[in-house]
Formats: structure tokens, sequence, C-alpha cells
């Protein structure tokens, strides 16, 4: 054999001989992975859960699944999708249809449940739960999710309601008394504007890019984002005067950065650990950055208050959202997956810091959880005001965000066309109209009316 | 003595495995795993997703629920404003980067092969954008053109001019990302044009110099020509990389101001993974597809007229 064929031959053979092995490798992989789960079933109870990257390096997380092994004995697998907030859907949303088997979706917030639970992608816990007798209206009340077809797809860990976090520094600072609460937006403006110290780059206020800022005072007013046809009800007149009191915070009161300097900037959602602002209006579970001091070192306390309401004595409401856990229609463990699901709505609340959705707890286990936050935060916050700002006040309670048919579209259609307005491109009046108009048609291409 | 035909023929297995002796063969083989490859990553997901924009796969349901629509998701497309202005955006996007990429490109290539002191570390200099990454690019050119107080509109506004709201701005975000594009670009289009220049018959500038041609007629008439077939190589993929163009846009504007910058590819991501109209975004993939094909096409058949091979 001459010098060029056995050169051939050889790279004949060295090209078999890689596809061979790579054909090889995958084929013992799906043997181990086909091995794994008979293993699981012999030995020990497995479920398995999706986590986003920055929930599952925290160690309320870490002490919260620990606690439940250790409680129940069964061992979880966390899914760890790269990426936080609402982000990691995109993944988990195609992994459903690829037919994957993890077994515990976390359904951060109601869009999210009435989209996989309405969808068909979550697994019915009513026979599950009457097995055992168990009674989910009894535990969660009012904040249990309803679906169109009577069914329990999902059990919710958390009820957060909103409220005013405050730089005890920047208002000692400034020599303005601390918020006591019972306060109208007029207030919380005047207040925003003592503490406002542009040259030094401190705003008295601090808000975030999320949908529902653009309409926070419609809810208040607890102004729905749907007609009863069915259509979008962005023409409401409340919608338009929200869009402009949000727009007005930054662009003309200047007590928070406008819209244009906060994207310019690319603020973050955690701006407000910077120390540069003196209050924060957001939900609940922003607690848990106080807590956290190793991630946002700081040198200032911080207080907690009752969110303002509109002066015209007709919008006295508190709003908040709903999560909670499903389990997948397709789970390997489904048994596994609805105990971990009941535990984690039951006594998550011990550990992230989060309102419960529970009903049936009392004031005693409250004021506990209260406590607890209280030790967490070394007293900067008491009990007493974490019970005022949440609990016992005069204020009623309306669902944050608008859900209904075609809700995430509805959601970005609000996003990309309040922006147009808030950086001064389109008006007040055309704004509102391409909102109302394009929802329309999404409600009406995800078949509402 | 005749031989057995049945029995001189070698068997099949035999015939297979003298395959890869020979020439043919041994190219064969060589190729298959690219082929592989490319049927697996590129041609069955490009049928699948011409199947998927027949569908009505434009909600979050089980595959088991969808059925075949035809051309809705296609028609649907000439009714939905939002679509027709990302592909608008995205010509326009293109307007900006090819041109602005040919032209700077060239004129850098020419200007490096001169001979000039610190010539070595010039070019690698140049070459720098071209590796860095993109989010990382993102980050500074977002800083450096902040609104509020970023150091480019600081100098700006030190001459006494209003400076610009550039990735903020309705008029000017796209623009701006075609801008920082073309920056982080050009390292490879001037290596190339740089390649393609130095490549060109010393002879040919001794000819024109005796014939007392001046340095915008040995241009024009000699370099330009000479490398038209690498100017055209350059000009269909920034083509094609322009309309392709998703992570800047992503990183810098998300799309915003409103849509002002949001070009097809985000269009088409956003369409498929925040709202789950996969049917919808696969019939806009394909319409995208089917207008980069089209230009290219067009291109090659113009090209008769100024590339000179």
């Amino acid at each position: 054999m001459g010098l060029k064929k056995k050169r051939q031959a050889f790279v004949v053979m060295l090209v078999s001989m890689m596809l061979m092995t790579a054909c090889g490798n995958t084929a013992s992989t799906q043997s181990d992975q086909k091995e794994a789960p008979d293993k699981g079933t012999e030995k020990e109870r497995v479920v398995t859960v999706y986590e986003d990257a920055k929930r599952a390096e925290s160690d309320e997380v870490k002490k919260e699944l620990a606690d439940f092994t250790k409680e129940t004995g069964i061992k979880v697998e966390l899914n760890i999708v790269p990426g936080d907030g609402v982000e990691v859907y995109k993944k988990i949303d195609i992994d459903m249809i690829s037919g994957e088997k993890t077994d515990v979706i976390r359904l951060s917030n109601p869009i999210l449940i009435d989209k996989y639970g309405s969808n068909g992608w979550l697994y019915p816990l009513d026979e599950l739960m009457k097995k055992e007798n168990y009674d989910s209206a009894k535990v969660f009340g009012k904040y249990l999710p309803k679906f169109a077809d009577n069914k329990t797809y999902v059990l919710p860990d958390q009820a957060g309601k909103w409220a005013v976090y405050y730089n005890k520094k920047i208002f000692d600072d400034a020599g303005v008394a601390y918020p006591s609460g019972d306060w109208t937006w007029d207030d919380y403006i005047a207040t925003a504007k003592k503490l406002t110290k542009a040259d030094k780059g401190i705003y008295g206020s601090y808000m975030l890019d999320y949908d529902n800022y653009m309409y926070m005072l419609a809810r208040q007013y607890d102004v729905n984002g749907y007609k009863e046809d069915g259509t979008s009800n962005y023409d409401d007149p409340a919608f338009k005067k929200a869009l402009q009191f949000f727009g007005d915070l930054g662009n003309v009161e200047k007590i928070q950065p406008s819209w244009l300097e906060f994207k310019s900037k690319k603020l973050s959602w955690d701006g407000f650990m910077s120390g540069n602002y003196g209050m924060h209006f957001i939900g609940t579970w922003y607690t848990n950055q106080f807590k956290d001091k190793k991630t946002y070192p700081r040198d200032w306390k911080v207080g907690i208050t009752q969110i303002p309401v509109p002066a015209d004595g007709k919008g006295n409401n508190n709003f908040g959202i709903v999560a909670g856990y499903g389990v997948n229609k397709n789970a390997a463990h489904p048994e596994e997956a609805y105990t971990y699901i009941k535990w984690m709505a039951e006594n998550s609340y011990k550990y992230g810091g989060n309102l419960p959705a529970r009903v049936d707890l009392n004031d005693d286990d409250i004021k506990q959880l209260f406590k607890k936050t209280s030790d967490e935060l070394s007293g900067e916050i008491t009990v007493e005001d974490l019970d005022k700002a949440l609990i016992s006040n005069d204020l009623g309670f309306v669902d944050e965000k608008i859900t209904g048919a075609g809700s995430t579209e509805y959601s970005n259609i609000i996003l990309q066309e309040s922006e147009l307005y808030l950086v001064g491109q389109k008006s007040l009046d055309d704004t509102v109209a391409s909102i109302k108009k394009r929802a329309d048609q999404a409600i009406k291409d995800a078949g509402g009316k | 003595m005749k031989s057995n035909g049945k029995t001189d023929r070698p068997s099949i297995l035999a015939r297979v495995l003298q395959i890869g002796y020979r020439e043919k063969g041994a190219a064969f083989v060589f190729v298959i795993p690219f082929m592989i490859g490319f049927l697996i990553f590129n041609i069955i997901p490009m049928v699948y997703s011409v199947v998927i924009s027949l569908m009505d796969y434009n909600s979050f349901k089980p595959m088991n629920m969808i059925k075949f629509i035809g051309f809705d998701n296609y028609t649907r497309l000439f009714h939905d404003p939002i679509a027709l202005n990302a592909f608008g955006k995205s010509f326009l996007y293109a307007l900006f980067y090819v041109p602005g990429l040919i032209i700077l490109s060239f004129l850098l290539a020419i200007l490096l092969n001169r001979t000039f002191a610190l010539r070595g570390i010039t070019r690698t200099f140049i070459l720098m954008p071209y590796v860095a990454n993109v989010v990382a690019v993102s980050i500074v050119w977002s800083i450096l053109l902040d609104p509020f107080g970023g150091p480019v509109n600081q100098i700006i506004a030190k001459f006494g001019i209003e400076p610009p709201l550039w990735l903020s701005g309705v008029k000017t975000a796209l623009p701006t990302i075609a801008g920082i594009n073309i920056w982080q670009s050009l390292a490879f289009q001037t290596i190339v044009f740089l390649a393609a220049i130095q490549g060109v018959n010393k002879d040919l500038y001794e000819a024109a110099d005796i014939d007392g041609a001046s340095r915008w007629k040995r241009l024009w008439s000699i370099t330009l020509p000479v490398i038209s077939p690498t100017t055209f190589f350059l000009v269909i993929t920034s083509i094609i990389s322009s309309f392709q163009n998703y992570a800047s846009v992503r990183m810098l504007t998300n799309g915003g101001p409103g849509t002002s910058s949001r070009v097809i590819s985000l269009n088409i991501y956003e369409e498929a993974f925040t709202l789950n109209h996969y049917s919808y975004a696969s019939a806009q993939a394909m319409i995208l597809f089917a207008i980069v094909l089209v230009i290219t096409i067009i291109q090659w058949k113009g090209q008769k007229r100024w590339v000179h091979y």
C-alpha cells in the first residue's frame, strides 16, 4: 500500500472512530438517563423543580429545600434556568412543549398562573387532594387561583402587597419626618420633593419600569383592564389619568428618574439599594433585599409605610399579586410534586418574608412572621411598622395586574406604547387610543371578544 | 482462462470499505460529518419552521391541538403594523449599516496599507472591537452615549451644540445602533479589504504613474475594479448580517423607545418566545428568508455590471 493510500486509510479510520465514539457516547447517556428514574423510585423519593439561577443561590431557598427534605424525606433536584424574573419562562415554555418531565413550576405572577393553568400544562390536583381530604379552599380561601374548568392546578404560596420602603438616612439628612402612613399621593410627592437633591444625585422617589406602574392609579380605583364584553377598557379615563400621573412624577415633578433617564442609565430593579433614593414604591417581596447585606452592604436604615392613596378618597386600595406552584402535567413524580407544592404553599412565607396566601393563619401567626422579619433586619423595621403598613390599615385589596385573554400581549402593548408618551414622542390621547386598539386586536387573536 | 464474473466482483461490504480509499470516496467521508450536522441543525429546523408557519400554533397550547391553517399567518403579517414596521426598520438599518461599513472599512484599509510608524500595533488595536463581547460593547457604549451626563454629550455640550439622545431618541436610536455595529464589525471588513488591496498587481500602478494618472484615477480605475470581487463578497455578507442583527439591538435598546428600533429579528424573537406566537414568528422568519434571498439573487445577477473577475 502506497503512502498516500495509507494516509487516506488512516484518515477514514479516524473519522469512523470519531463518529462511532460520538454515537457510543449518546447511547450510553440515554441508557443512564433511562436507568436514573428506576433507581430513584427504588431507593429514594425525588422531586425535580424549576428554579431560576438567582433564587437557587439564595440562602433562604437552600434552607427551605433542606427543611422540606428533612420533613418529608423527598430529595429535591433543581433544574436551574439561567436568568431571573419572567425571562426564565421562555425556556420553561419550550420545555413544556418538548414534553420535559421536570415536576414543579413556580409561577411568580397571576398572568403566568393563568397562562400555564388555562392552557393545559398543569396537573390537576383535585384527585390528590381528595385522597388525603385536603381542603385547599379552607387553607387559601380567596387566594386560591380559579380556572374555567373548576379544577385546582395551582397552590398559592404568597399574596404580596405593596408598600413604600424608605431610606431613613436620606430623611434625616434632609430633616424630613418619616412618613407615618395614611397619606395621599400629594403628600408622597411633597415629601419626595423635600428629599430630592439633584446636585448630589439623590431622588426622593424610585419606581421601576413594570407595566403596572403605568396604570397603578387606575387599579387603586379598581378599574378593570377589560370591559364586560371582554374588550380592552383602556379607553376608560382612569387609565389616561394613571399614565399621566406616572409620567409626571419623573418629567414634571422631577422627584424620581424620568423614564428616559431610567432607560438611558439602565437603572435596575434593585436600584433603591444604592442608597440614592428616599422612597421606593414596590411589593413586599422586596423585603429580602434589606436582609441581604452581603450583596447590598449599606450604611443606612430602612423603614416601611403603607402606600399613598388618591386624595379624593375613592381609591383607598392596596394592590398585590398571588404567586404559587403548579405540577407539570408530564411530571415524572406527580405525588412527590404535590407534596412539594403543598409544603411550599403552606411554609414558604416563613423563609422568604413574603405575606402568605393562607387564610387559616391567625393574628399570632402573622405577628410571628413579622417578628422574624424584624429580627432579621435587626429591628430596623418593627412588628408594628409591618402590621400598620400591610394589615391594620383602612386599605382594601385589588389585583395588581391586568389578567385575562391575551394578557401577556396586553402587558407588552402597554409598555411599548406608554414608553412613547413617557419620552415625549406621542401625545397622551394618541397613546391610550393606540393601546386600546392594539389590545383589542390582541384579545381577539387570543380567543377573547 | 476467463475468470468468473461473479467470483471476481467484490461484495457490497468490501465495496463500501473501499470507498474511503478512492479520492471521491475520501472526500465524501470528509464531508459527511458536516452534512449530518447541516441536515440536523439547519435543513430539518428550516423545514420544521415552514411547516409550523402553516399552522395555528399561536398560543401556549400542546402540539396535538394544533391544526393547519394554510397561509393565514402570512396574510396576517400584511395587516400587522408592528411587523411591517419591524421589516421597515430592518431595511432602514441596512441602509445605515451596509454603506457605512463598506465605505469606512475601505478607507481604513487604504490608510492601513500605507507605511507609517506603529503600523503593526495600530492594526492590532483596530482588531480589538471585533473580538470584544457584544454585551460588554453594549454596556460601554450605553455609558458613553448616556444623554444624562455621559462623556460624549458633555463634550458636545461644551461646543454649544444641543446633544442628541442617541439610543434613547426615537429618530436617533437606529442610526446609533448601526454606528456601534459598524465600529465593531469594521475590523473584519478592513482586514479583508487590506488583503485584497495588497493583492493588486504593483505593475498596474507603475504603468498608471508613467501615464501620469492622479491618485484618485488610480483608485477609481485600478484599485476598485481589481478588488471588486472582494467588495461584492463583503456587500452580500454585510447585507445578510444586517437583516440578522439581534443581539446588539436587544442589549442596547431592546427595540425601543417604543418600537423605534424594533428590527425584524427582534420582532420574530419576541413573537415566538414572549408571546408564544410560534407559527406567526415562523411565517415572519420565512418572509425574512425570502427577502434576503431575493436581495442576494438581485445582487448576484447585477454583479456583471461592476464586478471584474
